[in-house]
C-alpha cells in the first residue's frame, strides 16, 4: 500500500467508530420500561478500582477466556502437531487429511485445497461487485444505496444516474481507485440524513477500502484474490466494528437495557450467561448489560487482531446472514457487503495475526530449548493483551458523566 | 566432597547377563572389584568344575572396565581369545574355563537396540550416516526414535512446525507440496536409506512439503537437538547432509529446467525412467517393477501436467510396450532400455 493511502484509511476508520456502535439498533426497539440501578456503571469507592463487583467479575471472566484463546492461538500449531501426530496418530489417508485442513481452517493455517480457493476467488469476486446490485436496486427505487432510505425528490434525478454510473464502475472493474472514493464521499454525503443512516452504509466503505487499494488499470485485470495489505485492512475494519459497538453498549447502556426491555428472550442467551455467572441476581439487567457488551468486545478484537479470524469470520456469517434472511428480511439486503468481506476473509489464505511477533519469539525459543522462556513469553504477553482488551476501558467507563446521552 | 568426586569420576555400574546351560540371569555390578569364582565369598559363584576358586576379577579403570584373569587353570577368554587383562566393550562374550562352558555378556544391548543397530548399519551404506564406525551407530541407534507408519498414512504436513530430521529405514514415501490455491506437485519419492526434514531441521522454518507412506513404512527420526549434538564431534556427517541438500538443489534445477524446456510427454517419461533407476526392481527376465503405487494421479503431480492428458500419455507408453500395468496397479517396464532409448528421444523432439 501507498504510505499517503494510509492515513485516508485510518481516518476513516476512525470515522466509522460512532457510526458502527448504532448500526444495529436502528431496527431495534429500545425504550427503558424499568429503571436501572445508576449507581452500578458509575465509581464504587469502596470496591477494587471502584468497579462494581459485579462488573468486575464479569471483565475478570472476559479477561480469562480471551487470555485461554490467546494462549492456545500462540501455540495452536504445535497443538495441531500433537493431536494430529500423538493423539489421533492412528488416523491416516483422507481421514487424517480431512483433519489437518479442519485443523488448518480452525487455526487460520493455508488450507491448501483447490475447492477452498475457488471459493475464496469467488467469494472475492462477490465482494467486489455486490456493492453495485444494491446501487442499481437503490436506484431504480428512488432510494439511495439502501432501499430505505428514499431520495428527496429535488436531487432524486442525479443521485440516481450517479449510482448507476458508480454500479458500472464497479461491474466493470473500471478506475476502481475512483470508485472507491465516490463511495467514501456517498457515505460522507449520506451523514445529511443523520449518523445511523451513515452507519447502515459501513459495509460499503468496507467494499471502498478495497476499491481504493486496487490498481487504476483494474478493468484490465482478473482480481480474484486480496493482497495481504487488503485482507487486513478488511479484517480490522470488520473487527472494529464489533469492538466499537461492545464497548458503546456500555457507554449508552440505557439503550441496550432498552432493547432488553422490549426483547426479554435476549437475556437467556447461554454465551452471555456463562460471561454473567456467579453475579449477583439484583442486578440481572445491569450484568447482562456488561456481559454482552464484553462478549462482543472479545469477538470484534479477535477478528481485529486476527486471533482465530475463521472462527470468528464463520459466526460472524451466520450472524448477518440470519439477520438479512430471517430476522429483517429485504430491508436488509445490504448486508450481503459484509457477508462478501467476511467470507473473502475466512476463505483466504492469507490470515495473518497482528501479534505475529509474539508467535515468532516463542517458535525461536522452542527451537533454542528455552522452554521457561518460550512459556513465559507466550503468558505475560497474553496477560497483558487482554488486561489492556477489557480493564482499561471498563475502568475508564466507570468515570463517564452520562447525563447527556 | 572427595566420595563425591570420585563417585562422578567413577563410569557407569555395568550390567552382565549370566548364562549357563538353561538358566539366564541379569546382574548389576554394584561394585568394584567384582570378583568371579567359584569361592562362595566370591561375587559371582559359579559352581562348575572348570571354574578356578578364584578365577578373575573385573576392575574399574578410569571410565573403562578391564577384566582379569586371576592365575585360573583354565584360562579366561573374551570373544573367544585367552586373555591375560582385556578392556571391556559393550556386548563382550567372557567366558571361563573351556568354550561352551558359563559365559557372561557384558553391557548387552537392549533387543530393541540391536535391531535398530541393524536396522541403522543396513541403511547407512545409502544415508549421510554411511562412514560412521560401529561404535557411532551405537551411539546413533541411543538417540534416534523408532515408529512405523501404516500406508497412507502423513508423517508431517507442509507449513507445520518440526525440527526433527527423518530416515527412511523401511518402505517408501511421497514428498509433495502445495501451492495456496491447492495445486499439487509430487517432489520426489524416497525409499529405504534415505533421508527427509533436513531443511526444517536445519533453518526451523515450517516444513515446505507434505511426506506420505506409500506403503507400510518404518522411519527413524532424530530431534535437532540430538543431531546438532552428535554431529559436533563428526563433520563427515554435515558434508554428507551438504551432499544430501546439493542433491536436492540440483533436483530442482533439473525440474525447472524440465518444466519450462521440455514437453509433457518428455517429462513424463522422465518422471518413469527415474522411478525405474531409484525403485526398480529387477526380475530374472529384465524387467523391472516400480514397486510403489503410482498411479495417473501422482505421476501428473510429479510432471505438472493435468491427468487426463498423463492418462492418455500411459495408455500409448503401454500400447509402445514400454510399459505394463502389474499387480497392485505397480507399474512394470519390460524392457529397462527401451524405456531409456524413447527417454533419449524424446528429448531430441523436445
Amino acid at each position: 500500500m501507498r504510505p499517503s493511502r494510509l492515513p485516508f484509511i485510518s481516518a476513516t476508520v476512525l470515522a466509522l467508530f460512532p457510526a458502527a456502535v448504532y448500526a444495529h439498533e436502528r431496527f431495534v426497539r429500545h425504550d427503558l420500561k424499568f429503571p436501572l440501578h445508576e449507581a452500578y456503571f458509575g465509581r464504587n469507592p469502596g470496591a477494587f478500582l471502584g468497579i462494581q463487583p459485579d462488573m468486575m467479575r464479569i471483565a475478570t471472566i472476559s479477561f480469562l477466556v480471551l487470555t485461554a484463546f490467546l494462549i492456545i492461538f500462540f501455540f495452536r500449531q504445535d497443538l495441531d502437531v500433537f493431536i494430529s501426530h500423538r493423539v489421533l496418530a492412528k488416523l491416516r489417508g483422507p481421514a487424517q487429511r480431512g483433519l489437518h485442513h479442519l485443523a488448518n481452517f480452525l487455526t487460520d493455517e493455508p488450507v491448501r485445497l483447490p475447492w477452498f480457493h475457488a471459493i475464496g476467488e469467488w467469494a472475492v469476486v462477490l465482494f467486489l461487485r455486490s456493492p453495485a446490485l444494491v446501487l442499481m436496486y437503490s436506484a431504480t427505487n428512488d432510494s439511495l444505496v439502501m432501499p430505505s432510505y428514499p431520495l428527496e425528490p429535488t436531487s432524486a434525478y442525479f443521485f440516481k444516474f450517479f449510482q448507476v454510473f458508480l454500479a458500472i464502475l464497479m461491474l466493470t472493474q473500471t478506475a476502481l481507485p475512483l470508485a472507491g472514493a465516490l463511495v467514501i464521499g456517498t457515505w460522507i454525503y449520506l451523514w445529511r440524513w443523520g449518523w445511523m443512516v451513515a452507519a447502515d452504509a459501513i459495509p460499503v466503505v468496507t467494499v471502498a477500502v478495497l476499491y481504493i487499494t486496487s490498481p487504476w488499470q483494474s478493468y484490465k485485470i482478473a482480481i480474484t484474490e486480496m493482497t495481504e495489505t487488503q485482507l487486513r485492512w478488511v479484517r480490522l475494519v470488520l473487527g472494529f466494528g464489533f469492538f466499537a459497538l461492545g464497548w458503546l453498549k456500555i457507554y449508552n447502556y440505557h439503550l441496550t437495557a432498552g432493547v432488553a426491555d422490549n426483547y426479554p428472550s435476549v437475556m437467556d442467551d447461554p454465551m452471555i450467561g456463562f460471561f454473567a455467572m456467579g453475579t449477583n441476581p439484583v442486578f440481572r439487567r445491569e450484568n447482562w448489560i456488561i456481559a454482552f457488551a464484553l462478549a462482543e468486545v472479545l469477538s470484534g478484537f479477535m477478528l481485529m487482531m486476527g486471533i482465530f479470524t475463521r472462527v470468528w469470520g464463520t459466526l460472524m456469517l451466520w450472524v448477518f446472514t440470519k439477520l438479512m434472511l430471517v430476522d429483517f428480511g429485504w430491508d436488509e439486503i445490504p448486508h450481503i457487503y459484509p457477508i462478501a468481506a467476511t467470507l473473502a476473509v475466512v476463505f483466504s489464505n492469507k490470515a495473518r495475526s497482528e501479534f505475529s511477533i509474539i508467535e515468532e519469539i516463542q517458535r525461536k525459543a522452542g527451537r533454542e530449548g528455552r522452554s521457561v522462556f518460550r512459556l513465559a513469553s507466550v503468558l505475560v504477553a497474553s496477560l497483558a493483551i487482554s488486561v489492556v482488551a477489557v480493564y482499561m476501558l471498563v475502568y475508564a467507563f466507570t468515570f463517564i458523566n452520562r447525563t447527556n446521552l | 566432597m572427595s566420595t563425591i568426586v570420585a563417585a562422578l569420576e567413577e563410569p557407569p555400574r555395568p550390567a552382565l547377563v549370566f548364562v549357563n546351560g538353561a538358566e539366564q540371569r541379569k546382574i548389576t555390578v554394584e561394585r568394584v572389584p567384582y570378583s568371579i569364582g567359584r569361592n562362595d565369598d566370591k561375587d559371582l559363584v559359579i559352581t562348575d568344575a572348570r571354574v578356578s576358586r578364584d578365577h578373575a576379577v573385573i576392575q574399574a579403570e578410569g571410565t573403562d572396565y578391564v577384566i582379569q584373569d586371576r592365575g585360573s587353570k583354565q584360562g579366561t577368554y573374551v570373544n573367544g581369545a585367552k586373555i591375560e587383562r582385556q578392556k571391556l566393550n559393550s556386548n563382550d562374550r567372557i567366558e571361563f574355563g573351556v568354550k561352551g562352558g558359563p559365559y557372561l555378556i557384558f553391557n548387552p544391548t537392549s533387543t530393541e537396540q540391536l535391531q535398530m543397530q541393524k536396522e541403522l548399519a543396513a541403511t547407512s551404506r545409502i544415508s549421510i550416516f554411511s562412514k560412521l564406525s560401529p561404535n557411532d551407530v551405537e551411539q546413533l541407534a541411543k538417540i534416534v526414535t523408532q515408529k512405523e507408519y501404516a500406508a497412507d498414512t502423513a508423517v508431517f504436513f507442509q507449513d507445520e512446525p518440526s525440527d526433527s530430521l527423518y530416515m527412511i529405514l523401511k518402505g517408501s514415501v511421497k514428498v509433495t507440496t502445495a501451492s495456496e490455491a491447492g495445486v499439487e506437485k509430487v517432489l520426489d519419492f524416497l525409499g529405504a536409506g534415505e533421508i527427509f526434514g533436513e531443511l526444517a531441521m536445519l533453518d526451523g522454518h515450517p516444513r515446505s512439503a507434505t511426506v506420505t507412506t506409500c506403503e507400510p513404512t518404518e522411519m527413524a527420526s532424530i530431534s535437532r537437538k540430538d543431531f546438532k549434538n552428535f554431529a559436533a564431534g563428526r563433520p563427515e556427517i554435515l558434508w554428507k547432509l551438504m551432499e544430501s541438500l546439493c542433491e536436492r538443489i540440483r533436483k530442482t534445477s533439473d525440474s525447472m529446467l524440465e518444466m519450462s524446456s521440455k514437453e509433457v510427454p518428455y517429462r513424463l517419461l522422465a518422471a518413469l525412467h527415474q522411478l525405474t533407476e531409484k525403485h526398480g526392481q529387477v526380475a530374472a527376465d529384465g524387467s523391472c517393477l516400480i514397486n510403489m503405487k503410482v498411479g495417473p494421479q501422482e505421476l501428473a503431480a510429479m510432471v505438472g501436467a493435468n491427468r487426463e492428458v498423463v492418462s492418455r500419455l500411459l495408455h500409448k507408453y503401454e500400447a509402445d510396450g514400454l510399459i505394463e500395468l502389474g499387480k497392485n496397479k505397480k507399474l512394470i517396464v519390460p524392457h529397462p532400455a527401451a524405456l531409456t532409448k524413447a527417454l533419449e528421444y524424446a528429448s531430441e523432439w523436445s
